[in-house]
């Protein structure tokens, strides 16, 4: 019994997010984006800031169809990407590469993304499940992953854990 | 401190792609030897890499220090109330995170921001977190 709660009485709640924040782990967020474009951007900020490697994350999948006379003709999926980055930063250095990317590479999702990072100053990443949507999965690696990577995903781990255990 | 003949000696040898280890053998060959701590640094400067976030892992085990440290983990519950989003961002490890994140889950925060340690939620919920309300169903808050 802590503070008039009994905590074994409790289980957790499916309608909040759980996720990872910091300060020093550069991350990005790119909505309704095919897989490609975030590995060319994950690339670019990679070689031009010397962040050692990256792992690309997907957190949710939507298949458009291209209809021509009632046909499909056509069918393309994009997805939203989440991108974490290896080496450790500063905040100021850390601000500096999400602005870039996302003036680089003109997604107004990732512009809104960074400016929300900018105003809580801190950058945060969903690691739990989000209504239906599952928690996100690792789709590509490269590179080093034994610094902020290596870190992201023993959090990752303690939040699916809870989740399992809490929402049982 | 490395003298200016020294720098100079490492900057033109980094540039022609030399290990630190050639570098220093070199410099000794020039009685001009140096602290290989110092030494690797310059090389990491010249060469524009940065040094490795895990350098215990380069130590040999005999040198290497045996503290543990346990990592403190940092997450975020963001969720919504009333149809606006509320956030708690809760740093710590072990027993007291997980219970704070559990009461967390339940019971929203009071103020719509807020940064604290599991600890202290975990111990003084009433403090930091509105027992009278819940989180809404179906959060309106997005992923980031």
């Amino acid at each position: 019994m802590k503070g008039g709660m009994n905590i074994q009485e409790q289980k957790a709640d499916k309608s909040v997010i759980i996720g990872d924040w910091s300060k020093d782990t550069v991350r990005l967020d790119f909505d309704d984006t095919s897989l490609n474009k975030v590995k060319y951007w994950a690339f670019i900020a990679l070689k031009w800031f010397h962040l050692d490697g990256f792992v690309i994350l997907r957190s949710s999948i939507k298949t458009h169809n291209v209809y021509f006379k009632g046909k499909i003709v056509q069918k393309y999926s994009e997805g939203s990407y989440l991108i974490i980055f290896n080496r450790k930063v500063k905040w100021d250095l850390n601000f500096r590469i999400m602005s870039w990317v996302a003036i680089q590479s003109h997604i107004q999702s990732l512009k809104d993304y960074v400016l929300m990072q900018g105003i809580k100053g801190s950058s945060t990443t969903r690691c739990g499940c989000k209504g239906e949507k599952p928690s996100p999965k690792i789709v590509f690696k490269y590179g080093e992953q034994n610094g902020q990577i290596a870190k992201f995903l023993e959090i990752r781990n303690f939040i699916k854990n809870f989740e399992r255990k809490g929402r049982e | 401190m490395a003298n200016k003949e020294q720098v100079d000696f490492i900057r033109k040898e980094a540039k022609r792609g030399k290990s630190a280890n050639q570098i220093q053998r070199d410099l000794r060959a020039h009685h001009m030897g140096m602290r290989r701590q110092k030494l690797l640094e310059y090389v990491r400067k010249f060469k524009g890499k940065s040094a490795k976030v895990e350098s215990q892992r380069y130590t040999p085990i005999k040198y290497r220090k045996h503290v543990f440290v346990a990592s403190r983990k940092m997450i975020a519950v963001y969720g919504s109330v009333n149809w606006q989003s509320r956030r708690v961002q809760m740093y710590g490890s072990g027993h007291d995170l997980y219970e704070a994140m559990m009461l967390v889950s339940k019971y929203p925060p009071s103020k719509r921001f807020l940064t604290a340690s599991a600890g202290n939620i975990a111990s003084y919920p009433d403090e930091y977190l509105d027992i009278d309300e819940r989180w809404d169903e179906h959060p309106r808050a997005e992923s980031r």
